[in-house]
C-alpha cells in the first residue's frame, strides 16, 4: 500500500469531516469519513498495513471525537483495530470493488468499532481501581443509540465516496491479490 | 523465542502498541498523559492547514458573517443558542454553589471542614434502607460517617466509599435517631424556653416521631424547625432534619405526653448536587 497516498487521504477525510461537521449534521450525528476510508483500506491491502490504518485512524478519531471532553485517547483506535480485524477475516467473502460493498461493511466495522469503543467507556467509568473518576453523564445506552444513527448516516455517505475511493484505487498501490496477513 | 528469529516482528509492535492504547483507555488520564497529550497537539497542530484551505474556499465558515447564507446563520444562531443555554446552565450551577457555600458557613465553620460538591448518581428510595449513590469518593477526601446536605437540610451520612463514588443512608432509614433542637422558624415566640431539645426518631414512614411532654408541646406549632442536635455526632449539628407537620396526643400516654411527627426535608433540589462535608485534615 502507499502510504503516501493514505496520509494524503486521511488528512483530507480528517479535514473533511472536521470542518463539514457543522453543515451536515443531523441531530448531532455527523458521517465518519475515516471509518469508510479504513474499511476501503481493510478491504484493499494486505492484514498489517489495515491493522496500523486502523491504528493511524482510530488515533485521529479519539482526538476528532473526543467524547466526554476529555484527552483520551484509546478506545476508537482499539474499536478500530477490532474492525479492522473482523474486516480482513471476511473480506473473502466480499466483492471487494463494489461501493455499496463499502458501504454496507462501513455499517457492519462501524458496529464492531462502536461496541469496542463504548466497552472501553464503560469500564473506565466503572472500573475505578485503576483510579479514574468517572465520566459525568456517561451511558452506554445513550452512546450506542447514537452511534447507531452515525453509523447508518455514515454508511449512506459511504457510496458515493466509496465510489471516488475506487476510482482512485491505481494510487494506492494494492498490489494484486490480497493476503491475509 | 527461536534463534535467528527478530526480537521485534511487525506483529509484535503492533499488540504493543494495542496495549499501549489499551493502558490509554482504561487508566487514570494523569498517568497516560504523557502520550495523550502529544497526540492531541499533534493532530490540532495539523488542523490549522485545514483551516485556512477552508477560509480561502469559504470564508463566511470562520469569521465573515455580510455574506452567509440565510441557512449558515440559523445554523449559527442554533450553536450560539446551545452555546448559550451551556453557559445559563453553568451559570446556575456556580450560583448554587455559591448559595450551597454561603448557607453551610452559617452553621459550620469552614476552617474545620471542607465541602466536597456531589452529584447524586442514583437515588433508592426503599423504605428499609433508602439510600443515595454520589459520584464523589475516597479520592476526593470523602470518608465513613461524614454528613451529606443539600443546603440547610439533612440528608443522612456516608455509609461506604469507593475511589469514585459512595453510597448515603439516608436519615429517613427506620433505626435512625438523634438528638434534635426545636425552634420556631421567626423570633416571635422566642421568649418561651427556646430551643426546646428532644429525642427524634424515624417512623419507618419516611418521616420522624418525638414524645414530648404536655407543657412543653403548648409552645410549638406545626411549621417549627427541628435541627440536627447530636452529642455523640456532632459533625452535622446544626442542618434541619424537618419542620414539625402535626401535634398530636401520645397513642400510650394521652393525659402527660403529646406525639409530634416531623416532616423531614430530604429534597435534593433540580441541579441533583448534594455537600458532603468532610473534616479537614490538618
Amino acid at each position: 500500500m502507499n502510504w503516501l497516498t493514505f496520509t494524503i487521504t486521511a488528512y483530507i477525510g480528517y479535514a473533511l469531516q472536521l470542518l463539514l461537521a457543522p453543515m451536515w449534521s443531523i441531530n448531532g450525528r455527523e458521517p465518519m469519513l475515516l471509518l469508510i476510508l479504513l474499511v476501503f483500506v481493510a478491504l484493499q491491502a494486505p492484514g498489517m498495513h489495515a491493522a496500523w490504518a486502523a491504528i493511524v485512524l482510530g488515533l485521529l478519531m479519539d482526538v476528532l471525537l473526543n467524547d466526554y471532553q476529555t484527552d483520551l485517547i484509546g478506545p476508537w483506535a482499539l474499536g478500530l483495530l477490532a474492525a479492522a480485524y473482523a474486516l480482513v477475516q471476511m473480506r473473502n467473502l466480499l466483492f471487494k470493488d463494489s461501493m455499496f460493498t463499502i458501504a454496507i461493511m462501513t455499517f457492519v466495522a462501524g458496529i464492531f468499532a462502536q461496541l469496542v469503543a463504548t466497552t472501553l467507556h464503560t469500564m473506565r467509568d466503572n472500573i475505578a481501581v485503576f483510579g479514574n473518576t468517572p465520566v459525568e453523564n456517561f451511558s452506554a445506552v445513550d452512546q450506542l443509540y447514537h452511534g447507531f444513527g452515525t453509523l447508518l448516516y455514515t454508511a449512506i455517505v459511504a457510496i458515493p465516496v466509496g465510489y471516488l475511493l475506487l476510482k482512485s484505487q491505481s494510487l494506492w498501490g494494492f498490489s494484486g491479490r490480497r493476503s491475509t496477513r | 523465542m527461536k534463534p535467528g528469529q527478530p526480537m521485534f516482528t511487525p506483529r509484535k509492535i503492533l499488540f504493543a502498541v494495542a496495549l499501549v492504547l489499551l493502558c490509554c483507555a482504561l487508566l487514570n488520564s494523569r498517568w497516560t498523559s504523557w502520550l495523550s497529550r502529544p497526540v492531541h497537539g499533534f493532530v490540532h497542530t495539523t488542523q490549522r492547514p485545514a483551516g485556512w484551505v477552508v477560509a480561502t474556499f469559504k470564508p463566511e465558515a470562520t469569521v465573515q458573517f455580510s455574506d452567509a447564507t440565510l441557512e449558515e446563520l440559523k445554523f449559527r444562531l442554533e450553536k450560539a443558542k446551545k452555546y448559550n443555554e451551556e453557559l445559563w446552565q453553568e451559570n446556575r450551577q456556580l450560583k448554587e454553589q455559591i448559595k450551597t457555600f454561603e448557607v453551610i458557613a452559617e452553621i459550620r465553620d469552614l476552617k474545620s471542614v471542607r465541602l466536597v460538591e456531589a452529584k447524586v448518581s442514583r437515588f433508592n428510595d426503599d423504605k428499609i434502607n433508602p439510600t443515595i449513590t454520589v459520584l464523589r469518593g475516597s479520592l476526593h477526601g470523602v470518608k465513613k460517617d461524614d454528613p451529606v446536605v443539600y443546603r440547610f437540610n439533612m440528608l443522612g451520612f456516608v455509609e461506604s466509599v469507593g475511589p469514585a463514588n459512595s453510597v448515603v443512608t439516608l436519615v429517613t432509614k427506620p433505626d435512625y435517631r438523634t438528638e434534635v433542637t426545636i425552634m420556631p422558624p421567626n423570633q416571635d415566640r422566642m421568649e418561651n424556653n427556646w430551643p426546646v431539645f428532644a429525642r427524634a426518631e424515624s417512623n419507618g414512614k419516611g418521616g420522624f416521631t418525638c414524645d414530648l411532654s404536655k407543657d412543653i408541646t403548648k409552645a410549638l406549632r406545626p411549621g417549627d424547625i427541628v435541627r440536627v442536635s447530636d452529642r455523640l455526632r456532632e459533625s452535622a449539628n446544626g442542618f434541619i432534619l424537618g419542620a414539625i407537620e402535626k401535634i398530636q396526643k401520645h397513642p400510650d400516654r394521652p393525659l402527660q405526653l403529646d406525639r409530634i411527627t416531623i416532616l423531614p426535608r430530604t429534597a435534593i433540589g433540580e441541579q441533583g448536587m448534594v455537600t458532603v462535608l468532610t473534616e479537614r485534615k490538618d
